[in-house]
């Protein structure tokens, strides 16, 4: 047996089950703008668990007092599953903070970035404890 | 060791490889691979761990997978490609593959890639993508390529056949010594399909060959909107590199698309066993209420700058700031 070996394969599956198994990016986020709004005590009007990309509707007031109902969207299931997320992590009614990314040309619908549910748990669009990714895993 | 004590060592060791540290020297132990000599003989150390105490049907990202593998795993089983599988972009361990030559495109080729709006160019809102906008199968040889993250391999009796995770798709290849059909698309032959028709032969231990032919000409051939004939005849190999590793390499013959035959690139795929392959069906009736409610009111990005949300700096990720 050698002295010294090299070892790859099993840490490195490892490393990629921990951090990005089966991420499914469907398209680049170019229809956003990279400003967050935040909304405080949103309350949620839909959840569809769905593919290719799952939805939440909210109707909240942003930091100006603007009160609109927003469609925010996320990964797919898979990739959200690993963020913690599944069918049933909210429900009409729930009542959460939310940061989203709005589009560039101002209709109601975003990107989720970051949700505070009303017992202090926070839910992440990616993780945050993750490496960026190296690659552009996240375009497609 | 203890085994919580042997979960969080390879926790931490999968932290540096995912974050770019892809080699790792270990001494001569036995240990090295976070299993004890004992550990590593065991017949059944494929099998579920009860003790690791996880919900074998539920996935947690920072688990450790039961019975992940050691090493290169030894020599390659001789003609053999089952097993489930990492594939191409599932994770930092698998590698990338030579990207693919360069296609030289007839002017049929050229005036239908003009016609088309991929999803990288023009984002779901603008997309033409038949896949992007209704769920249409991607078709071989797309299914192999493009989100084949996951996708498990198993042989029987005169064929193999290959299921993909991703939109829960499979495709079977003949192995029986059959030829591939001559008369595809005209009329009393056999029509033409999304995986088409395909054939196989053990080239080696080592390399699968696989033909193929009669695959439907109305899908995308790559999601950059590239097209293929209904006479298109894709040559595919599989090259089982270890126990542990297999590469995938597809050319293409479409002289009425492309001025000569290229390769589409490789793919490499890793042994994981034991993974529980979560499911990814796309439904048009989802994707239809997810344009509908979302991506058409974002409309077209064709002309804006690429960006991530996602790669944003650190300071800006998850905090909403």
């Amino acid at each position: 047996m050698k002295t010294v070996k090299v070892l790859s394969f099993a840490m490195v599956v490892v490393g990629g089950l921990a951090t990005g198994r089966s991420l499914f990016a469907h398209h680049g986020d170019a229809a956003y703008s990279t400003e967050a709004i935040e909304l405080k005590g949103a309350v949620v009007t839909a959840y569809s668990w769905m593919n290719p990309h799952s939805l939440i509707k909210v109707r909240g007031a942003d930091a100006k007092g603007q009160t609109r109902e927003w469609t925010l969207e996320m990964g797919s299931t898979p990739s959200m599953e690993l963020l913690g997320f599944s069918r049933s992590t909210m429900k009409p009614g729930d009542v959460i903070d939310v940061w989203l990314y709005p589009t560039k040309n101002g209709t109601p619908v975003a990107r989720m970035n970051k949700i505070r549910f009303a017992d202090g748990t926070q839910l992440f669009d990616m993780d945050p404890t993750e490496p960026r990714p190296a690659r552009a895993d996240y375009k497609e | 060791m203890p085994k919580t004590l042997l979960i969080a060592v390879v926790n931490l060791v999968a932290v540096f490889v995912s974050s770019g540290v892809v080699f790792a020297q270990v001494a001569d132990d036995g240990v090295g691979q976070g299993r004890t000599q004992a550990e590593l003989a065991d017949p059944d150390k494929w099998k579920y761990d009860p003790d690791l105490k996880r919900d074998p049907w539920k996935y947690y990202a920072t688990d450790v997978p039961p019975g992940f593998p050691d090493g290169d795993g030894g020599p390659a089983p001789k003609r053999s490609l089952t097993g489930t599988w990492h594939g191409p972009r599932a994770s930092p361990g698998v590698p990338d593959g030579k990207a693919g030559d360069r296609p030289e495109l007839t002017a049929l080729a050229q005036q239908i890639r003009s016609e088309r709006k991929t999803i990288g160019e023009a984002g779901p809102g603008g997309t033409n993508d038949p896949y992007g906008r209704f769920c249409d199968p991607f078709g071989f040889p797309r299914n192999m390529y493009q989100q084949n993250r996951a996708m498990q391999v198993a042989e029987m009796p005169g064929r193999i056949v290959f299921l993909l995770q991703h939109g829960y798709w499979w495709r079977e290849v003949w192995l029986d010594g059959r030829a591939l059909p001559t008369n595809v698309g005209v009329r009393g032959g056999v029509d033409p399909t999304y995986n088409g028709y395909s054939v196989g032969r053990w080239e080696d231990d080592d390399t699968l060959v696989i033909e193929t032919v009669g695959v439907r000409d109305d899908k995308w051939l790559t999601q950059q909107g590239l097209p293929h004939s209904v006479n298109a005849r894709f040559t595919e190999r599989w090259n089982r590199i270890d126990h542990n590793t297999m590469m995938m390499e597809i050319w293409i013959d479409d002289p009425a698309m492309y001025a000569k035959r290229f390769s589409m690139g490789q793919a490499y795929f890793k042994w994981v066993p034991n993974q529980q392959l979560n499911e990814y069906i796309c439904v048009p009736s989802e994707v239809q209420k997810y344009l509908t409610e979302q991506a058409d009111l974002a409309g077209s990005t064709e002309g804006l700058k690429s960006q991530s949300l996602r790669t944003l700096p650190s300071a800006e990720r998850g905090d909403g700031k």
